[in-house]
Parts: structure tokens; sequence; C-alpha cells
């Protein structure tokens, strides 16, 4: 063995010592993460009420009465509920559609490993913006800005969902294979065609996944967006709930957990087809 | 081969930086086309770092690269026209896992390709993309996606990405390491051929020794980023391994 790699007794006494040390540090930094979680939990629960007594008195009993006034489900209006669902669904295809094409651009441009600081710190910013607004917050903005209705749901599905797509599309351009792009660069193709022929088909399966995941999730947004006005079966329930018709309420949560279930499942098969485990 | 295509490449006195560490000192020899050029060297010594200077990727810190007939590396439009003329094949092999042999191989016609088209690649360039992938033996695994071949079949299909380029400068970054000796013997035996009825010209590193002085005309040594050695293969004999290796 060449002598500047042989592992000597001096060496190896050297580095027990550093495992040692190493492990201590190792175990003092897993006990005070553990710590510092477990404080967290009960701090937030606590300052919130979480343990306050009081606060349970009436609830079980409360629970209890709500659900004995909707039992059984009345499915007796179900022929009325046909275009609030299919409002529904298309609210969530079209605002995840318009945010995915706006999501892409934005992900690329906003990516630090391919765009420099003047480029990626406004675009985080408006990811940012979109995102820490609700799309219940923006739904009520484009209601008063289109009307009542499906459209003002779509825009308020859209704006929210770029802001999401965006930044999962930024981080997903931060970690693709470097080696494709370099030799494409080394190539003189120019930066559209690295994005276009070394970064997209490293990101497609999963930019497909995370829109199908947020296609579903726009589905359960789109239920609650016709509280506000933005169309959609939603509006159905809080009607009911208001004309304390709880029996029809129940109803339109099961049609709801129907269409759910439907689009998850469907949305899990196509998802399997992008990551290529069916092909 | 277009002969106006044929290459000569001078480097005089390059130093290049990575990290702000000075990988390559004061490096100076010239490239022909019609030659094999094989660079050895301990590991780190930066000889990876000298491919990619010579392909642009790691800009020169000193010194100059000048190809004949087109003027200095350190010229933007220089450098874009010699991209394009060249290929590499990298150690880390750029090839995108998900993507199938042949669509791999159609990569190496990206820089030909409108970014916008819904079907970038032709079909004349599907046809030659296959017959690339013939001369590695690949052309019955066209449609399986290179994660799935092994390390051997994935560093052929990096070869069949650049000769498909029909480059007039080939640079390989240890391109035979996980290639059985048997197909190494074959691909130096086409390498050659290439080389003679194209008049390219083709670097490589290579720490197999034996595989360098086969397939070399020319042998460049570095050591502590600098040339210790340059001259014929057939030069390069056991004192030169010595003050290459230091062994």
């Amino acid at each position: 063995m060449n002598e500047e790699r042989a592992f000597t007794p001096v060496l190896e006494e050297h580095y027990e010592q550093c495992l040692d040390q190493w492990r201590r540090k190792r175990s003092a930094v897993r006990y005070l993460v553990v710590l510092g979680i477990v404080a967290l939990a009960v701090g937030s629960f606590g300052n919130t009420g979480g343990f306050a007594r009081d606060q349970y008195g009436s609830a079980a009993a409360t629970v209890v009465t709500l659900l004995r006034d909707s039992i059984p489900p009345d499915f007796s209006r179900c022929h009325s509920w046909m275009r609030p669902i299919i409002d529904t669904v298309l609210m969530g295809v079209a605002g995840t559609l318009l945010s995915t094409l706006l999501a892409i651009p934005l992900g690329l441009l906003g990516a630090r490993t391919l765009c420099p600081m003047i480029v990626t710190t406004p675009i985080h910013l408006l990811l940012n913006a979109l995102r820490a607004i609700p799309s219940l917050v923006w739904g009520i903005l484009f209601v008063a800005a289109f009307g009542f209705g499906s459209l003002a749901g779509v825009f308020a599905l859209a704006a929210h969902s770029t802001g999401m797509l965006g930044k999962f599309f930024t981080e997903l351009t931060e970690h693709v294979e470097p080696g494709p792009l370099q030799a494409l660069r080394s190539e003189g193709v120019s930066s559209l065609g690295v994005a276009r022929f070394g970064i997209l088909p490293q990101l497609h399966p999963r930019m497909a996944d995370v829109s199908l995941y947020r296609f579903e999730h726009n589905i359960r947004e789109a239920t609650t967006l016709g509280a506000v006005g933005a169309g959609g079966i939603g509006l159905e329930i809080v009607t009911a709930f208001h004309l304390f018709e709880y029996r029809e309420a129940l109803a339109l949560l099961l049609v709801i957990l129907l269409l759910v279930t439907v689009i998850d499942a469907l949305g899990a098969k196509v998802r399997r087809v992008f990551l290529g485990e069916l092909s | 081969m277009d002969p106006t295509k044929t290459m000569k490449i001078r480097v005089e006195r390059l130093d290049v930086k990575r990290s702000n560490r000075l990988i390559l000192k004061d490096i100076s020899f010239e490239i022909a086309g019609g030659e094999v050029t094989v660079i050895v060297g301990r590991s780190g010594v930066g000889k990876t770092t000298l491919l990619g200077a010579l392909n642009g990727l790691f800009p020169c810190s000193a010194g100059t690269i000048s190809i004949l007939g087109l003027g200095e590396l350190a010229e933007p439009r220089v450098l874009l026209e010699h991209q394009r003329r060249l290929a590499t094949v990298f150690q880390e092999r750029a090839l995108i896992g998900r993507l199938s042999a042949l669509d791999n191989v159609l990569l190496g016609f990206a820089g030909a390709c409108s970014p916008f088209a819904l079907n970038p690649f032709s079909r004349e360039q599907e046809r030659l993309a296959i017959r690339a992938l013939a001369s590695v033996g690949l052309a019955p695994s066209a449609r399986s996606r290179v994660e799935r071949l092994s390390g051997g079949e994935q560093q052929r299909v990096g070869i069949a990405r650049a000769l498909v380029r029909e480059p007039s400068l080939l640079l390989g970054d240890e391109p035979f390491s996980s290639v059985d000796p048997a197909f190494v013997r074959y691909l130096c035996h086409e390498f050659r051929q290439l080389v003679e009825n194209t008049k390219l010209a083709v670097v490589l590193t290579l720490h197999q020794l034996a595989t360098a002085r086969a397939v070399a005309d020319r042998v460049i040594g570095l050591c502590e980023g600098t040339v210790v050695f340059n001259g014929r293969s057939p030069e390069f004999d056991a004192s030169a391994e010595r003050l290459v290796f230091g062994t």
C-alpha cells in the first residue's frame, strides 16, 4: 500500500476520538430538535385554548345533535345539483390549466441555477404574493371584478395555484441533473434550447404529477369558493346550512366526497402513467 | 466530411481557474485533425478541466486557445461556431435517464432544432441517430430508457450522441471507463477508422494506459496542472510514465 494512504494506529486513534465527538454532537442536536418540536406543539395548542376545559363543555353534545339532525341524507333535490357539480369540475380544470401554463415560465425564470438574481428575486416575490393570498380571498376580489359566477372562481384558483405551482417548478428546476444541460451548453445550444431539450424532458413527469395533485386540490377548493359567490356546488352547501337543511347539506357533502374520491383515483392513475410506472 | 471543417487547435500558455483555484498552469500544445490525442495524469490533475477549456465550458483565466480559420475562443462568435463543430462524451454521462437511447442521441441535434417545435427532430435526424446507435452496437436498444441500460451501455449511448453530430473535434472524458475490454478494443478500432476517414481531431482522457497507447497518436501527460510530457505515442515509455504518475 502507498505509505501516504496507510491507516496507521495513530490515525486510527485520532479517528476513534473524532467518531466519539461526532456522535455526541449528533445526539445532542437530535435531543434538542425533538424537545423543540414538543415545546412548539404544546405552546401553540395551549395558546389557542387547547387546554381550556370550558371550551369542550357543550361541543360533543352539539356535534351529536347536528349529526342526528342530518340523518338520513336528503337527495330529493339532486337533479338541480348537476349544473353546479359540472361548474365545480370545470373551474378546477380551467384554473389548474391556466396556472400550469403560467407557472412553467415563472418556474424556469425563478430557478437560481439558471437565471441571475436580478431575474429570480422579483419572480420569487411575485410567487410569494400569489401564494400568500388564499383562494377564498382571491375569490372575493374576482367576484367583485367579474361578478358572481364560475369565471371569478377560475381566476381565483389560477392565481393561488400559479403561486404554488411556480414555487414547486422552481425547486424542481433547481434540482435537475446538471450533466445534460452542460452537454447542451458545450455544443452551443441557446438558453431556450437548453430549457426545452435539457430541463423540460427531465421535469415534465414531475410537473404533471404536481399539477394533477393541484387539480385534485383545486376541485376541493372549488367547492368552498361557492360560499363567496364564485359558482359551483359550494353555494348549494352554504345555502342548505343557512336554511338549517342539514339533511340536504349531508347529501351534498356525500356527493362532494364521491366526486373528490373519483377525481383522486383518476389522478392517481394518470400520475402513475406520467411517472412511468405503467410503461 | 467537409474538408473546411478539418480542425487545428493551438493552446498557448493556458491558465484555468475553478472556484478561484488555479487548476491548469501555463499549458501549451497543439491538436491536429486526423490525430487522436490522449491526455493522461493522476486523478484531480486537471484533465476534465482541460477538456472543459477546449469545449468552452470553462473560460481561460490567462493564455489563449485558437482555432485555425476561426480565431480565438475568447470571442463569443468564435466560441459559438467552435461549439457547433464539436462533441463531448462526458464522464458523468450527460444523458437523460427517463428518455430512450434514441431520444438521447437525438439531443445531439438540439442546437439545430427549434425549441418551440412539437416534433423538433426530422425523420432524417432519426435515421442518423439510429445509425449512430448501430455503430456502438445499441440499435436494438433504441427504444429502451437509458436508466434501464447498464453503465457500459449508457456510456455507448453517450458516444453515439457525440458521433451523431459528425463533429470535427471529438472530446471524450474517460469515455470507456465502464465499457468491457472487448468493446473498448472494438471502439478504439472504430475511432481510429473514423479519424483516418474523416480527419476528425479526437482528444480523450484515459486512465487505462494500455488503451491510451493503443489508440493515441499523441500523448499529453499532466502533473500538478502542467504539461510534463507531450510526444508521439511510442515515446510514452516507462520513464515518461514515472514523470506523469510519479511512481
